[in-house]
């Protein structure tokens, strides 16, 4: 028997939503058309009729405090929601003729998308901070030392992650 | 009086989207509604997608110009508060004068 669902798992960098919608879009045009995202990057495709659909993605931290307002908007624009994945919303439309819809039309609302990012990993950091406190002393083990390791780790990796926000962000002035 | 003058004079100039937004809000609609009209009014030269309607609509609800007025079909719908009729007039008439003036160099350059 033919499979009818397939499982995907992938880890994507935050300023490469852009190549998330298009890998989305190539699976479409393959048959396979995203069903659920779940999170930490795990995708959910159901086969069906190779088609060309335009997916967008949005991003909203927490919960959103209208999100039946939120995903109306989009329902009544046309857009169909897949779902969310830690933040991420994922939105698609058919493409017609060959003309690829946005739900962000100009450029101070695709700059807010990665302005609500960049203030998501200032309040993770930020909550890093009391986190590491509490378990810097804790290296009389092995298990302890590679977790104090990490915490030690994370705020490069927040800072690496808000510098390439800067930059995609830079892109996008340049762009439009 | 001054004081109101500044205040308006802070939110302008409009960005297409926002001034489009204002001007379909003359008359409550919900936000499809808006998308429609904005299309129209500006014959299809703005359109605006649902993330940006979204987000300007909160913002415009936060700054006092818009103001919820009725739920439709769980749709809810905006209209104008009077200082968003305040800062909608200032920016038609700061648009007047930019028409005006392109227009006294239209006919020169036709010339």
């Amino acid at each position: 028997m033919e499979t009818t669902t397939l499982r995907k798992t992938r880890i994507f960098w935050p300023w490469e939503d852009e190549i998330e919608e298009n890998w989305l879009s190539e699976m479409a045009r393959q048959g396979w058309h995203l069903s659920a995202v779940k999170p930490f990057g795990s995708y959910r495709f159901i086969k069906g009729q190779p088609a060309e659909v335009t997916y967008r993605m949005d991003f909203q931290s927490g919960t959103i405090k209208n999100k039946s307002d939120y995903l109306q908007l989009f329902s009544d624009a046309g857009w169909e929601y897949v779902g969310e994945m830690t933040g991420w919303h994922y939105f698609r439309i058919p493409t017609r003729a060959g003309q690829s819809p946005e739900i962000f039309t100009d450029r101070n609302s695709k700059l807010e998308k990665f302005k609500r990012l960049q203030a998501y990993m200032a309040t993770t950091t930020g909550a890093w901070v009391p986190l590491f406190v509490a378990v810097q002393n804790n290296t009389e083990t092995v298990f302890g030392k590679i977790i104090v390791g990490i915490y030690a780790l994370y705020p490069f990796f927040a800072i690496y992650i808000l510098l390439r926000l800067n930059k995609r962000m830079k892109q996008l002035k340049n762009e439009l | 009086m001054a004081d109101s003058v500044k205040g308006v004079q802070q939110y302008l100039p409009l960005s297409e989207a926002t001034y489009y937004i204002l001007l379909a809000l003359i008359e409550p609609l919900h936000g499809y509604g808006v998308m429609q009209k904005a299309t129209a009014l500006s014959n299809n030269t703005v359109e605006i997608g649902p993330g940006t309607l979204y987000g300007a609509f909160a913002t415009l609800e936060k700054e006092g110009l818009i103001i919820k007025v009725s739920e439709e079909d769980r749709r809810k719908c905006f209209g104008l508060t009077l200082k968003g009729k305040q800062v909608l007039r200032a920016q038609i008439e700061r648009l007047q004068i930019m028409a005006q003036s392109g227009q006294n160099v239209l006919e020169q350059l036709s010339e």
